[in-house]
């Protein structure tokens, strides 16, 4: 009980902490980005050849960007703190519902992704664990495809399937079908990360004095192996599940460019090609909830497991 | 048990989608667009520029795709003698898609709220007063203006029925009267369309718009069958899709220009002897058939021949020609030595060309221009920058030289933006020239606004088209090509020039 209740005021003091740290950071970095606020989001709401001196005027005075950074951003944070996320200010509507359709969607992609990752990772990981060379191997794909940036994977993909085969759709969302290409990339990446850690956790759990003490009083293989290797080895394979949730929450922004997918990270960059600092600023503080959850799920699953396994 | 091969099941399963696929488009019969610019919103006509497009809203004036001036709501009109009260009838048992009817009364309250709106075409017009008079709109001006068909037949005039706006006055929904009514707006960049008509057999029923900003995804998504029909195509998709025989490619070279900004007011470049030389410097046709992949589109004149009203006669008018650029050079007193840069008095004819990233093809195309002018002895450092940097330099007057590209079509009357840019009295003034005026282009541009008259007005052309030519105060570089690909199972496709409409009422299924 004492666990959860630390484990929850971890988590509040963290989020508290990071969510103002980068919402300041984010606010400071589009004041810094180089042009005209008031011309990109007059050429973001009408094209960038439709902009003249008279339209670029008139947003600069629509959105106040006479006033000074500090006062718009502390202005920002009383909405916020009231529990409005304000207006983006390009379509000038409220961000609540583009924000909260696009996470639906990143989480659909999510929910497929991560589970998929984490059973591919077991199944790897199992399989090439137990010799030299087999964690070899393991080290050599886990370091490829962390290597391989998210575009190859996806365009390779969307080459094969889309374009040579034509089964899956090419980008675009709509039934689940255009779930699969960018939830396999997602999948892929983390999968051979995942199967890495499990390949080592399992072989060193193997190592372990107490595992050779199990197989010195004759118990059987596969009860060695679940009732002592697994206990052992799980904890770092659970905390890097949910790291790997986390990192794929932020790997959307690059897949769901390459797949036209209408999630988080497409409207965040978009958002920032058009300078729409309220759509930037709630699409981070939305980022950095989930990324702190995951990170303190790791964490506190990982401190829970290893003390129920005793170590 | 016979084993199957990895291969015969692959091609059985891509057998079995592509057949469930293709008889699923024939009989939903939904026709997929892919476009580069999605639904920015419902404020500030941020989106009528697509609502135009997709034909779901109509104005009173529509431009086709050779730029002609036809009715559309209005079924025709008339200006007095005076050229101050232009009378637009309007089409009869014309139905806005909430069921409302199209009056006259619709009308002016739209055009009311148009014409407050900077962003409109409609806000420069010189409008006095706008009325409803029986079946017409009377729209009053405080000084002739010929040019009024063309800005009410601009993207930003788009008329919507009264019921789009909520009790607060804010648009809340597209209700138009055009041949599609907006079924779902799904997200910004998913909008469904249906036929308002039953249409016939092989027209398009319904529709579904989809936003992909990268070009290289549209055109992925037509060869893996998702699209039927995409818009803006890179050069290297081009390339590709048109050795694929399921696929057309059409391409339209419009009034969209790249050019140099030149600023005349800095000393060097006030010699009309330099800026000929910059010019005559320009390999245009290699700089097109390498970077652009298509040697259609280096810029013989100002405008491309698609408007046959705004070509000067002689074909080839802008030359490559290095030897005679070093001869003006060299008459203008900027002299050379051992292949360096140009001197005149200590000075180096060394200049810093602007240039921005948003249009992806304009930072090489000026690199190419770094290397063609470096032969003549003129020194250029490429800038990348954002582009409202360009424009407070040229307003400011501390710009020199800028490539930049430009669309001509915002109001389908060239002389629209013309004006806006050559007109030294402009105050919109940013684009185009800098520093140079031309009472005779001046005259010639508010001649041309004044009248109807086709005499008066193709005079005017040549005077503008003239001067600008001889003159150079922009350097033009080349034509956007405007590219679109369709699927071979939609016929009727065409490209508008203007960008007014996808034409999407007039395109048939093959079959």
């Amino acid at each position: 009980m004492n666990a959860v209740i630390i484990a929850l005021l971890l988590w509040l003091a963290r989020l508290g902490a990071v969510v103002t740290i980068i919402v300041s950071l984010c606010f400071l970095m589009v004041e810094l980005l180089p042009g005209d606020v008031a011309f990109q989001i007059a050429a973001a709401r009408h094209d960038i050849e439709r902009v003249t001196p008279a339209v670029r005027n008139d947003v600069y005075r629509e959105l106040g960007l006479d006033r000074s950074a500090m006062v718009r951003l502390a202005e920002w944070g009383w909405t916020v703190a009231q529990g409005d996320l304000g207006r983006s200010n390009v379509s000038g509507e409220a961000v609540a519902a583009p924000l909260s359709a696009a996470l639906f969607r990143t989480l659909q992609l999510v929910a497929i992704a991560w589970p998929t990752s984490v059973l591919l990772g077991l199944l790897f990981g199992f399989l090439l664990s137990g010799s030299t060379r087999r964690l070899a191997i393991a080290k050599l794909l886990g370091a490829l495809s962390s290597g391989a940036p998210a575009y190859v994977i996806g365009l390779t993909l969307v080459s094969l399937f889309a374009i040579q085969w034509r089964l899956l759709p090419a980008a675009g969302y709509g039934g689940l079908i255009y779930l699969v290409l960018p939830s396999a990339t997602l999948a892929v990446r983390s999968a051979a990360r995942i199967a890495l850690i499990v390949a080592t956790s399992l072989s060193s759990a193997g190592g372990h004095p107490s595992v050779s003490f199990a197989r010195m009083k004759g118990l059987g293989e596969l009860e060695v192996t679940l009732k002592h290797v697994f206990p052992l080895a799980a904890p770092p394979i659970v905390a890097f599940a949910f790291v790997g949730l986390a990192s794929q929450l932020t790997g959307v922004v690059i897949i769901e460019q390459v797949f036209a997918y209408p999630g988080l990270g497409k409207l965040l960059v978009d958002s920032v090609v058009a300078r729409d600092v309220p759509m930037i600023q709630a699409i981070a503080i939305l980022l950095a909830v989930l990324i702190v959850s995951c990170n303190t799920l790791a964490e506190s699953s990982a401190r829970f497991l290893s003390l129920s396994s005793g170590r | 048990m016979a084993t199957l091969s990895r291969r015969t099941f692959v091609a059985g399963v891509a057998t079995t989608a592509a057949c469930l696929t293709a008889s699923a488009d024939h009989s939903a019969r939904t026709l997929r667009v892919v476009g580069s610019r999605g639904f920015v919103g419902f404020s500030g006509l941020a989106s009528s520029h697509l609502i135009q497009n997709l034909e779901i809203a109509e104005t009173l004036v529509r431009a086709d795709d050779s730029g002609q001036l036809l009715p559309a709501l209005a079924s025709h009109f008339h200006v007095d003698s005076d050229y101050m009260t232009w009378r637009f009838k309007l089409r009869e048992q014309a139905i806005f898609h909430d069921g409302s009817a199209v009056t006259p009364q619709a009308i002016v309250q739209e055009l009311e709220r148009i014409r407050l709106r900077p962003a409109a075409a409609l806000s420069r017009v010189p409008i006095a007063s706008i009325r409803a008079e029986g079946d017409s709109i009377v729209i009053a001006l405080t000084r002739p203006f010929a040019l009024l068909p063309a800005y009410l037949a601009a993207g930003s005039s788009i008329i919507l029925s009264p019921g789009s706006y909520g009790s607060n006055g804010a648009l809340g929904a597209i209700f138009g009267s055009g041949p599609y009514r907006l079924a779902s707006i799904k997200d910004a960049n998913n909008l469904e369309m249906r036929a308002v008509d039953d249409p016939s057999d092989h027209a398009i029923r319904t529709v579904h718009y989809m936003a992909v900003n990268d070009a290289e995804t549209r055109a992925r998504m037509l060869e893996a069958g998702n699209a039927h029909l995409i818009y803006n195509l890179s050069p290297a998709a081009r390339e590709r899709l048109r050795r694929n025989p399921a696929i057309r490619v059409v391409s339209t070279a419009g009034p969209r220009i790249r050019y140099v900004m030149v600023n005349t007011s800095d000393p060097r470049l006030a010699d009309i002897n330099v800026r000929r030389a910059l010019s005559l410097a320009m390999d245009r046709i290699n700089a097109a058939r390498i970077l652009l992949r298509s040697p259609n589109v280096a810029a013989s004149q100002m405008m491309p021949p698609i408007l046959p009203d705004w070509t000067l006669p002689g074909g080839q008018m802008l030359m490559h020609d290095e030897e005679q650029a070093n001869s003006l050079l060299e008459k203008a007193g900027w002299k050379r030595e051992k292949g360096g840069v140009r001197q005149k008095d200590g000075k180096r004819l060394s200049f810093t060309l602007n240039t921005y990233s948003m249009r992806p093809e304009l930072p090489s195309l000026a690199e190419a221009l770094q290397a063609q002018w470096k032969k003549v002895g003129v020194e250029v450092r490429i800038s990348l920058v954002t582009p409202d940097r360009i424009l407070s330099d040229s307003r400011s007057g501390a710009l020199e030289l800028a490539l930049i590209a430009r669309s001509y079509f915002v109001v389908p009357d060239l002389v629209g933006t013309l004006s806006e840019d050559f007109d030294s009295a402009s105050p919109a003034r940013g684009w185009g020239a800098v520093g140079w005026s031309s009472s005779e282009v001046n005259d010639a541009l508010r001649r041309y606004e004044n009248s109807t008259d086709e005499s008066v007005r193709e005079t005017s052309r040549k005077v503008i088209l003239r001067i600008i030519h001889e003159e150079l105060p922009i350097l033009p570089h080349s034509w956007f090509e405007s590219v679109l690909a369709h699927s071979a199972a939609l016929t009727n496709v065409s490209n508008n020039p203007f960008e007014t409409s996808f034409s999407i009422s007039r395109m048939r299924w093959a079959s």
